[in-house]
């Protein structure tokens, strides 16, 4: 009786990969026999019914084009350098890795433009960080100003205050050690977890003119100060942003 | 070379994404992958792809040994889990957070070669490819690939009509 085949040959026979000792026998073999080539279907829909199932809970792709470095993004007046991070809490800095993506992230854009094209608009939201840190201080470049949270979680708010104040302050408050504060251009990012239970605390000058809270990429909360002194609370958990 | 970068960035996050349950460190891996184009770039355009994922791939596994350091020293901190659109509507987005859930979970329980072989065939790559990336030899690649999907036919019930 002749030995049925292995599941890795019968792999292989599907991914058009079998071995050259391989590929005389394994046709012939599974011509003759019902039950490898039923085992050869089997493994088929497997990989077929996988792929559904992958495809289906992949998480979506960032919108984010190739990210331009840092300067070549059009310049607001003084933007760049008005911001100034003043860390609250312990020592936190720009993270290598993060850096060091930046930097080949201008050698990149030199390389696949010639360093002749401008860059890209570029989305701002979750774009390269300039910084990370549990607590931040800085000044706003704009009018408008922009919180985009990553996604839902748990439990948390995010809290916006208006204060008489020249600089934006952003904290975690009551979080566990995975979320982070990236202060961008326009703004600053919340990046969080599914699980966290963390409220995020931002001051934030009155003088603002508009205030926009995004979670998940949809707009949650858009705020005008208009000089008021006030406080808005953002609920974090699903469906109950307001 | 901007189109061959825009072509593979969504394909290449998808199979980091998949390979690690994190989109966050996904985007960081394809950002720091095409970052290393500038230094290492494949001898030919036409090698660019494979180029990439196998790139991708050992960031992974070398990010994954500090992953598992950092753990131990933190006393095994659970994992962040993944996020991913707004639920709009609370049941289907429950179900739908249980069932990537589960993938994840069953993929997370495969050995990290198994897993990077695998998924590595679900992005379309040959069985020669695969090996060059993870470094084994062509006929392992088959092995590794059915016992992997043997695994997961059982914890994600592939052969159920109705999963």
């Amino acid at each position: 009786m002749t030995a049925h085949l292995q599941d890795a040959t019968l792999v292989r026979q599907l991914d058009g990969a079998l071995e050259d000792d391989e590929i005389a026998i394994v046709p012939l073999h599974l011509a003759s026999c019902g039950a490898c080539a039923e085992r050869l279907a089997t493994l088929g829909r497997r990989f077929e019914r996988l792929g559904e199932l992958l495809a289906a809970t992949d998480v979506p792709v960032p919108t984010t084009a190739l990210r331009a470095p840092r300067r070549f993004v059009p310049q607001r007046a003084g933007a760049a350098a008005a911001v100034v991070l003043a860390f609250a809490t312990g020592v936190v800095a720009v993270r290598p890795a993060r850096a060091w993506i930046v930097e080949r992230s201008v050698e990149l854009w030199t390389l696949v433009t010639g360093g002749a094209e401008a860059a890209p608009a570029v989305d701002e939201g979750p774009a390269a960080p300039t910084a990370t840190a549990a607590a931040v201080s800085f000044t706003p470049s704009g009018q408008q100003f922009l919180i985009r949270v990553t996604g839902y979680q748990l439990a948390g708010t995010v809290t916006v205050e208006t204060a008489a104040v020249s600089e934006v302050t952003a904290e975690v408050r009551g979080g566990g050690e995975t979320e982070d504060i990236v202060v961008l251009p326009d703004g600053l990012r919340i990046v969080n977890a599914g699980q966290s239970t963390a409220d995020y605390h931002v001051l934030v000058p009155a003088t603002l003119r508009e205030i926009t809270v995004e979670v998940a990429g949809r707009v949650a909360a858009r705020l005008e100060p208009s000089g008021a002194l006030s406080t808005w609370t953002v609920l974090l958990r699903a469906n109950r942003a307001g | 070379m901007l189109a061959a970068l825009h072509e593979h960035r969504a394909p290449l996050f998808r199979y980091v994404a998949r390979l690690t349950g994190d989109a966050d460190v996904a985007e960081e891996v394809v950002q720091e992958t095409f970052a290393r184009l500038v230094t290492r770039s494949p001898q030919r355009l036409v090698d660019l792809r494979p180029w990439l994922f196998t790139v991708a791939t050992r960031l992974v596994r070398d990010e994954g040994r500090r992953s598992r350091r950092r753990l131990r020293l933190l006393g095994a901190r659970p994992q962040r889990q993944p996020l991913g659109d707004p639920p709009d509507d609370p049941a289907s987005s429950a179900v739908r957070a249980d069932l990537r859930a589960k993938v994840r979970a069953a993929l997370a329980g495969l050995p990290q070669r198994d897993r990077t072989v695998l998924l590595l065939r679900e992005s379309g790559f040959s069985h020669r490819e695969i090996a060059e990336a993870v470094g084994t030899t062509t006929k392992s690649v088959g092995t590794m690939i059915a016992r992997a999907l043997d695994r997961l036919a059982r914890e994600l019930a592939l052969d159920a009509e109705d999963v």
